[in-house]
């Protein structure tokens, strides 16, 4: 497979688009489907894919297809929503703990040893028992369970970077410890932390579905975690339920892990397989 | 050896911070365990003196004080549900899930080293996009989706296994296959990645260049090498294992520490929980640690 | 220090045996006659009557241990451990006992271990959750080693139906792991216990009841409805009940070795309301609620019509079941036209107000509140749906933070539960009038039937007051649910009890 320098691959480029789909059907879905995807029609309760339905009906007769179409809002929303929360917070710790040093080194990777260790599904249930399950309390839980990644990653880069030459130049030149950060260090260290989120933002999807499976996730939007759930529960009689959102998962973490395969080639040419 | 010794030491601030984190959340959590405990029927006075008893009247930092306390000593407290000791209900659960993690563990690595290896080999080629193709898929199906889809294709149309329970060795094999795979996807990209880096390394083409069977070259030099993040990855993962041991112990009905956390946390049984949440941490922890010490060891260049 | 190339040689060589041995183990066993494995759940966290909640448990123990009472399938108090009993005045209770009943591990039960157990329930110090129940009792006196007379401090006419608690043995019960392995005088002694995983009785060779049929009975916990389904379909499950969804039933007909049946149930389903809420709190409200609700609709979606409309909390099995009750037909059009009457108009956006409607995760309970807010949407109540892990649930709706909510009552037999529910004084955590209902009236007729000592009189009170209760549309009545369970063909003999007891298994035999 030829590699043009610096350019897509033929891979990279299905990633992209149908990355670019998902997109669109998120952005149209009142269009290509309804306006009520959570419209009943108890006659057509757990029948399989019709004309009419083209991924089937689940178990109060709603539309499959459009509920997996508006689902592709709610898990882009928040796909997006928690890796930038995650990325802020992780970058921000990661860069403080790796530029400083000492002290504020130590407390905040003991802070992130503590949340790596700590099992998610339980403040997840915290969480959602406290405020609610819905949209933005299912955000918080997964941005709160996910910045350490990147704490990690961005200090190693920072304590990497934070020896060569321009930036022990840019220091001794008088700069103020914020502005070698931000202009010299963090821009290099920044290429695996976009790789990174790209895979994030597959595992954010993912989460999503278990959460919502333990029945913590947004109730009155149609979602694809919550539709699998379903799904899973009504495996031997409607299997269609489950089979769809579980396809639309699959694509789109395909399509963000050739993408993020991708941006790592263009961006960091040691680490090109 | 001085490295082992500090990375030790470190443990006890983070399993600290944990314990602590665990014991603040669940008891701001709704929801009152002297209530769930003594039903409906029980009376102010009652529920007042069970609560007393429990020490669920004192001040938070009084409590949490206590609990070090008793934890020091060695005691967890006692389940609240169960009125036994907390370590002798979740000993119960622990081997199970170990066991469960084990298996696993063992078949994601069964399955991702030579996969990953051979991907790397022969790169760009047939293998290679399979091993893309199939890890990508690995990562992308939840447990509780695949955990039944395995059932319904082995035990029921099949008939080859059980469907649930941990009874004989057979029983184990689902729910191992269905834990290990998002772990074993994971793991083929990282040995390609990593099996890549090395084979492009100069010292290589140095002893193929001298002669060495492309075989030799391989197990001797590239693999020790491609295997180290390798090892680290997988004390990074161990802690999204537990976590998914939680659902596919429900799927597959095994009775694990899992399982326990679940129930405890829907009866608010405060010592349970925070016991289990002991338990996960430290064997996350400890296994951080293995393979911390792991990567030292393989790697004679890396001292902390 | 290994080469690391025998790593995955090494994991090979350990799973490749375990994964033969699995195969060849794997073939289905012959049935056994004198076992049969039960579905469960849920995990019964304690087996010690005097402590355990939760219907797992409690649907177990009457196959370990024997009550005073016990309540037949029509939930009427009949005669276990007594073999009769009189009431010398109307606080006095006197039990003789049936003799030659022995403990699992010999010893026979007297009037002795009958005053120890209620003596231990009532004491404060053991936090027992009868305790609250046993409040009305004064003393338990053994006047000889077969005779226990129970001393109250008032009338209660419902006392009977607090004799059903297991007997425990003097001699073993204050040991701290009675627990773990628990002895009694049922039907069916202890054999095994892995919690979270099985629990297996076995048969009590010297049961007073005579042997049962069974060796062995074993309990499975299994959470996934899926799984246990599955476990059901390739006959590794033998009996599943209470915990079969409608729609599986017809999985589980397809299975030429499983009996499915299904009988009229007593669990009662009901919407609940808070009755201090703003709009709530009037009648017409509530009412026109009751009358937007498609009952039989959603009983055709869900319940694929296994369940039974219902217009009180007791079932009409029941004794004290009220006939001449208010039922509030499906009709939206009368729906409106209260809400326009009570000044609740159609405003500008199409609703006349909002309410949220809370629900715990249970999936039929989620399935049903939206087909519910739908019918509330068309007469115009905007419904928002909000479903809480049940401990957060359950603690809001104790501390009356909610405005709807939907709940069963499971296994109401004695009638005494309409004070518990419906009385004033009975908002929780003394009772569980979560709605803060208060109704002179009704208070008057509950606290009069309690001390009625004429049972067409009590009856009467009873129903007056389920009339009263169902007028003022406190809870919009539901249905009844009908029981569902599946047997594996080659037992026979089980019985569903009404508060869900696996008590008939002692009874149920292979089939010839």
């Amino acid at each position: 497979m030829r590699k043009q320098p610096g350019g897509f691959t033929p891979t990279a480029l299905i990633g992209a688009f149908l990355l670019a789909a998902m997109v669109a059907l998120a952005l149209l879905a009142p269009v290509i489907t309804t306006d009520t995807p959570l419209q009943t029609d108890l006659e057509g309760a757990l029948r399989g894919p019709t004309d009419g339905h083209p991924f089937g009906q689940d178990r109060l007769g709603r539309d499959v297809f459009a509920q997996v179409a508006y689902g592709t809002r709610a898990s882009l929303l928040i796909a997006v929503s928690v890796v930038s929360l995650t990325v802020l917070a992780g970058v921000a710790a990661g860069a403080a703990a790796g530029y400083v040093g000492g002290a504020l080194d130590l407390g905040i990777m003991r802070v992130v040893d503590i949340f790596l260790a700590f099992p998610g599904i339980l403040l997840a249930i915290a969480l959602a028992g406290v405020l609610g399950p819905n949209l933005g309390n299912l955000v918080i839980a997964l941005s709160v369970m996910g910045w350490v990644g990147y704490a990690r990653l961005v200090r190693a880069q920072v304590l990497s970077l934070r020896e060569r030459e321009y930036v022990v130049a840019a220091r001794a030149v008088g700069a103020g410890p914020w502005r070698v950060v931000a202009r010299h260090i963090l821009p290099n260290a920044l290429s695996p932390v976009i790789v990174q989120a790209t895979f994030s933002a597959a595992g954010v999807i993912i989460a999503e579905s278990s959460l919502s499976f333990l029945g913590l996730g947004p109730q009155s939007v149609p979602t694809w975690g919550g539709l699998l759930a379903q799904g899973a529960a009504y495996l031997l009689y409607a299997p269609h339920i489950a089979f769809f959102p579980g396809l639309f998962i699959m694509l789109t973490v395909l399509a963000l892990n050739l993408v993020g395969d991708s941006l790592r080639d263009m961006l960091d040419p040691k680490s090109r397989p | 050896m001085i490295g082992i010794g500090r990375r030790l030491l470190l443990l006890f601030p983070t399993v600290l911070g944990v314990l602590t984190l665990v014991f603040f959340l669940v008891h701001l959590i709704p929801g009152d365990p002297v209530e769930l405990m003594l039903g409906e029927t029980a009376s102010r006075a009652d529920l007042g003196q069970l609560r007393a008893d429990l020490g669920l009247d004192r001040p938070l930092g009084e409590q949490y004080a206590r609990f070090l306390g008793g934890l020091g000593r060695g005691d967890l407290g006692r389940s609240f549900f169960y009125r036994k000791p907390v370590l002798a209900v979740i000993g119960g659960a622990l081997p199970a899930t170990a066991l469960l993690a084990a298996a696993a563990m063992a078949f994601a690595l069964l399955v991702a080293l030579p996969v990953g290896i051979l991907a790397a080999i022969r790169r760009n080629r047939l293998p290679d996009r399979l091993a893309l193709i199939g890890s990508l898929v690995g990562v992308s199906m939840p447990n509780f989706w695949l955990g039944p889809m395995l059932i319904i294709l082995f035990s029921f149309r099949l008939g080859w296994l059980p469907v649930s329970g941990r009874e004989g060795a057979a029983s184990l094999v689902l729910p191992a296959l269905t834990l290990g795979t998002a772990l074993s996807a994971i793991l083929v990209r990282m040995t390609r990645a990593s099996m890549l880096d090395v084979l492009g390394e100069d010292y290589l083409r140095t002893a193929r260049a001298k002669g060495a069977r492309p075989i030799a070259v391989i197990a001797r030099h590239a693999l020790r090498n491609a295997l180290l993040p390798v090892v680290t990855i997988i004390g990074l993962q161990f802690g999204a294992l537990l976590s998914g041991a939680v659902i596919t112990e429900n799927v597959f009905a095994w009775p694990g520490v899992g399982t326990l956390l679940i129930q405890a946390i829907t009866a608010r049984d405060y010592p349970l929980v925070q016991g289990c949440v002991l338990v996960i941490a430290l064997c996350y922890v400890f296994v951080n640690f293995l393979t911390d010490s792991l990567y030292a060891l393989i790697d004679p260049r890396v001292r902390t | 220090m290994m080469p690391p190339r025998l790593v995955p040689l090494l994991a090979a060589t350990l799973m490749l045996p375990v994964v033969l041995l699995g195969a060849a183990c794997s073939g289905s066993r012959p049935a056994d006659p004198g076992t049969l494995v039960v579905g469960l759940e849920a995990n019964p966290t304690n087996l010690d009557p005097r402590l355990a909640t939760g219907a797992a448990a409690v649907r177990i123990l009457p196959l370990l241990f024997n009550s005073l009472l016990r309540l037949d399938p029509a939930g009427q108090p009949t005669s276990e451990l007594a073999l009769s009993w009189e009431m010398p005045s109307p606080t006095a209770y006197v039990f003789h006992l049936r003799r030659g009943v022995r403990f699992h591990d010999g010893r026979e039960l007297t009037a002795a271990d009958v005053r120890y157990t209620y003596d231990w329930m009532r004491d404060p110090k053991n936090h027992s959750p009868n305790q609250g129940a046993l409040a009305v009792v004064s003393s338990v006196e053994t006047p000889d080693p077969g005779t226990v007379r129970f001393v109250l401090k008032e009338p209660f006419a419902s006392f009977l139906q607090n004799l059903t608690l297991g007997i425990v043995p003097a001699h073993l019960g204050d040991a701290k792991d009675f627990a773990d392995a628990p002895v009694g005088s049922g039907p069916f002694r202890w054999g095994e216990w892995r919690p979270g995983e099985r629990l297996v009785v076995l048969a009590f060779d010297d049961s007073w009841e005579g042997r049962p049929h069974l060796d062995r009975v074993v309990f499975r916990i299994v959470a996934n409805e899926t799984t246990r389904l599955l476990e059901a379909r390739r006959g590794r499950i033998d009996l599943l009940w209470n915990n079969i969804p409608p729609y599986a039933a017809a999985f589980l007909r397809e299975a030429p070795h499983l009996a499915v049946t299904t009988r009229p149930g007593i669990t009662y389903q009901y919407l609940g309301f808070n009755l201090r809420d703003a709009a709530l709190q009037d009648v017409r409200v509530r009412r026109a609620i009751a009358h937007a609700v498609d009952r039989d609709r959603i009983v055709k979606a869900l319940f694929l019509g296994l369940a039974r409309p219902a217009a009180t909390l007791l079932a009409p099995e029941n004794w004290a079941h009220a006939v001449d009750v208010a039922t509030y037909r499906h009709d939206p059009d009368l729906a409106r036209r209260l809400l326009d009457e009570a000044g609740f108009p159609v405003r500008p956006d199409g609703s006349r107000f909002a309410l949220s409607y809370k629900t715990s995760t249970d999936r039929q309970g989620i399935e049903m509140a939206d087909l519910v807010a739908e019918d509330l949407a068309a007469v115009g109540i905007r419904v928002e749906r909000r479903s809480f892990e049940w401990g957060t649930f359950y603690g809001d709706i104790k501390a009356g933070n909610f405005q709807l909510y939907s709940l069963r009552w499971v296994g109401i037999t004695d009638p005494d539960q309409l004070h518990y529910i419906f009385h004033s004084t009975s908002v929780p955590p003394a009772g569980a009038n979560r709605g803060r209902y208060t109704n002179a009236e009704v208070d008057r007729l509950l606290e009069v039937s309690r001390r009625e000592a004429d049972p067409a009189a009590r009856r009467a009170e009873l129903i007056a007051a389920q009339q009263l209760i169902a007028a003022d549309c406190v809870y919009v009545s539901l249905w009844y649910p009908d029981d569902i369970f599946a047997l594996a063909k080659r037992f026979e003999g089980f019985e569903p009890y009404p508060g869900g007891q696996y008590t008939s298994l002692k009874q149920v035999r292979a089939t010839h």
